[in-house]
């Protein structure tokens, strides 16, 4: 099955299993062990969190955490099924790109995945959007 | 009252923008009801029994004259000419047009509102006390902190899909008008012994079909605190509120189930982890939201120094004679006087509250011609300013003394000059089977037919609160009026359910299941009997939950049942 990854910036590349292998798993549906391995994560290594359905906000909770504790890693990464207003969120609660299967690509389309990191759609009072240099506090105002 | 800045204004018009294209990409079927449905509700946006109902936000429930005449042209345009205030503070539009959303939207921004997070399971609408900032009682005006944390709740991306809807009050005074133990969280502004704010945070309260009375969970946090500690009790929330049962879902039951010590051990162990760096700038914050704030200059011209200020009922007294009154206007202008004008902490000011529930109207409702009315009134002697309150009336915060008796006639031609504030026809009511696709029976038609049979013996009874919701979600708080009135379904018929005793203040209580149901056509019999009932038993002085208290359930079973079923069933 081939992958693309959206990352923050906006760049879109095609993505291995093998990239993916690189990776260290959470699964956010499953909070309380998701937490529990989160302290035994390497943090020189990327992480990538499986989301929920676009419903279910732990998800949400686990990656901010999962944020805060790998703060100097810069590679945190979504997967799962997800939606474009839904990797919003994922962007602003620290997710530096979204693993994002060939089908599912295709629904959205191009401009429906981009249109979900557009600067507009990420504003916020609390959004805080990661890149290299970490979070960009300009996006914030309170909090 | 707050004035958005550039930022504020920016992301009202981006959602705008989002939601456009959302409604756009459901119309085209790009989306599926499914998809769009949550979306939608982070927008305001339900579907009802007959069709899409949009809900408005009015932050902390202030409004200006502008942003009512705005509602007023929403109501002509895209509705049926009307709008409904809600208990929590908001305005709901029965009849918009799917397509036509998007624009109605766009209307609101162009006067600094939003429809954002008013449904959905997410961080609601914000309450307060609609005297907020003008009542003699105050210690601490919450609106600013109300708005501080409207900005940090809007669009949070953690908190976006908690397990259920999540709902805030706060109060700065020690008599609760804003209901904060009923509230998921309620907080209470305070001053310590140095003169600071600090808030006592209150958790679990809730109506529904568990009803519950909050628990302090941790008193006098520091501003500076605050928000993380409001972010910790969110985020436990959020990981371990149950989500298998919609009906289990909200704090008060977490609370329930895990037990206040445990619960505040998580939120401590969570609030401990929270990076404290991401708030360092949240007084600043604070300190900026306070600057924008604009306050009514109130003249002082009439004021009395407060070693002279008479006692209000005094004062209401001699405002009474007034030599601009007719002698057979007098009885009218006194009786609303009485009723509609409360103290404000200026002296040469009062607050007037607009009664929306003229006997036999609908609670609630106001014409956009009432709209564009009430609007003038504010312009012209109310610093353009109006409140909404949880019991679904208007305020004018602030009006002078000496215009008083102007604002009376207006309100008279408008149909508004109706004196019943905190008297039992004041009912809260909800949509119920009118509207709302989860009634099991009517509200609106049972509320009218109680107030038009109470009108004539209702005079004195100050205070009695009387509540009905038409199922057991209990959106018009029937748990905590003095007569509770809750609508069910028994085998295809509508059965209504009494309850006596509760009151949401800060002394709050639920009240007191009475015994079975009974028929649609008994209740305002019903209801009339319990308030002459009442009015004969009472002490001097005595409210009547105060009343209710002292003598016990069984007189009051005699007067809804009869002595003779009650001697059956005893
Ligand atoms: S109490 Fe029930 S009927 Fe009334 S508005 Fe709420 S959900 Fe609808």
């Amino acid at each position: 099955m081939s992958l693309k990854l959206l990352s923050i910036d906006g760049s879109v590349r095609e993505l291995s299993l093998e990239d993916m292998a690189h990776s260290q798993r959470l699964d956010a549906t499953d909070p309380e062990t998701a937490l529990v391995a989160m302290r035994k994560l390497n943090l020189h290594q990327p992480v990538t969190v499986t989301l929920g359905n676009s419903a279910d906000g732990r998800s949400f909770s686990v990656l901010s955490q999962v944020r805060q504790h790998c703060a100097q890693q810069k590679d945190v990464w979504v997967t799962g099924n997800l939606l474009p207003d839904q990797i919003t969120l994922a962007f602003q609660c620290g997710a530096t790109a979204a693993v994002i299967d060939a089908e599912n690509w295709e629904r959205r389309g191009e401009f429906g995945w981009r249109n979900a990191l557009s600067p507009a759609t990420q504003l916020g009072y609390r959004a805080q959007v990661w890149s290299e240099v970490g979070s960009i506090p300009a996006l914030r105002k309170t909090g | 009252m707050y004035q958005y800045d550039e930022f504020d204004q920016a992301l009202v018009d981006q959602r705008c923008l989002e939601f456009r294209d959302q409604v756009q990409r459901r119309l085209t079927g790009e989306l599926s009801e499914d998809e769009f449905k949550p979306l939608r509700l982070m927008n305001g946006l339900y579907l009802q029994l007959h069709a899409y109902m949009l809900r408005v936000a009015i932050p902390y429930g202030v409004l200006s004259a502008e942003q009512m005449n705005k509602l007023a042209f929403i109501a002509d345009k895209y509705d049926k000419g009307y709008g409904h205030f809600t208990t929590r503070q908001n305005i709901q539009f029965n009849w918009p047009q799917l397509a036509e959303t998007p624009d109605i939207l766009e209307a609101l921004a162009s006067v600094q509102m939003h429809a954002i997070q008013t449904s959905g399971n997410c961080i609601r609408n914000i309450t307060t006390d609609p005297f907020a900032g003008v009542a003699a009682d105050e210690e601490v005006d919450p609106r600013p902190i109300a708005e501080w944390l409207r900005q940090w709740s809007t669009l949070h991306p953690e908190f976006r899909y908690l397990p259920r809807k999540f709902k805030f009050a706060i109060t700065g005074s020690a008599n609760d008008r804003a209901a904060i133990k009923l509230h998921d969280i309620g907080l209470r502004l305070k001053r310590n012994d140095a003169g600071e704010t600090v808030v006592d945070v209150w958790v679990g309260g809730g109506q529904g079909r568990t009803p519950k009375i909050a628990q302090l969970f941790k008193p006098a946090v520091a501003l500076s605190e605050l928000l993380p500690y409001l972010e910790a009790i969110l985020r436990v929330y959020n990981l371990y509120g149950r989500r298998d049962n919609k009906y289990k879902a909200r704090i008060k039951i977490l609370l329930a189930e895990t037990g206040l010590e445990k619960l505040q051990a998580q939120v401590e162990e969570a609030y401990a982890a929270i990076n404290r760096q991401e708030f360092a700038d949240s007084l600043a914050d604070l300190e900026r939201i306070n600057g924008r704030f604009i306050q009514p200059d109130l003249t002082e011209s009439g004021a009395i120094a407060d070693a002279e200020r008479p006692v209000w009922a005094m004062r209401l007294n001699a405002l009474a004679n007034h030599s601009d009154i007719a002698p057979q206007e007098r009885k009218h202008y006194t009786e609303w006087l009485t009723q509609c004008v409360r103290e404000h902490s200026h002296s040469a000011h009062a607050s007037v509250v607009i009664s929306l529930k003229k006997h036999g109207d609908i609670p609630g409702d106001m014409t956009s011609a009432q709209m564009r009315g009430v609007a003038d009134i504010a312009q012209s002697y109310g610093y353009n300013e109006i409140r909404v309150t949880h019991r679904q009336n208007l305020v004018l915060p602030q009006v002078a003394i000496h215009d008083l008796v102007s604002v009376w006639r207006a309100l008279q031609q408008l149909k508004l000059a109706v004196s019943n504030v905190d008297l039992p026809s004041d009912i809260i009511a909800c949509p119920g089977l009118d509207y709302c696709a989860l009634a099991t029976a009517r509200s609106i038609p049972i509320a009218q037919d109680i107030a038009q049979t109470i009108e004539k013996v209702e005079s004195g009874a100050q205070g009695m609160t009387v509540n009905i919701s038409g199922c057991i979600n209990a959106c018009a708080h029937h748990h905590v009026a003095s007569i509770g009135i809750l609508g069910l379904d028994r085998g295809g018929v509508e059965n209504y359910q009494i309850t006596l005793g509760g009151q949401s203040d800060q002394a709050a209580r639920l009240g007191d299941r009475m015994g079975p149901g009974i028929a649609a056509d008994e209740v305002a019999p019903t209801v009339e009997r319990i308030v002459h009932f009442y009015k004969q038993e009472r002490l001097t002085g005595e409210r009547f939950n105060e009343t209710y208290q002292r003598l016990g359930k069984a007189p009051f079973k005699s007067v809804i049942y009869g002595e003779e079923h009650v001697a059956k069933t005893a």
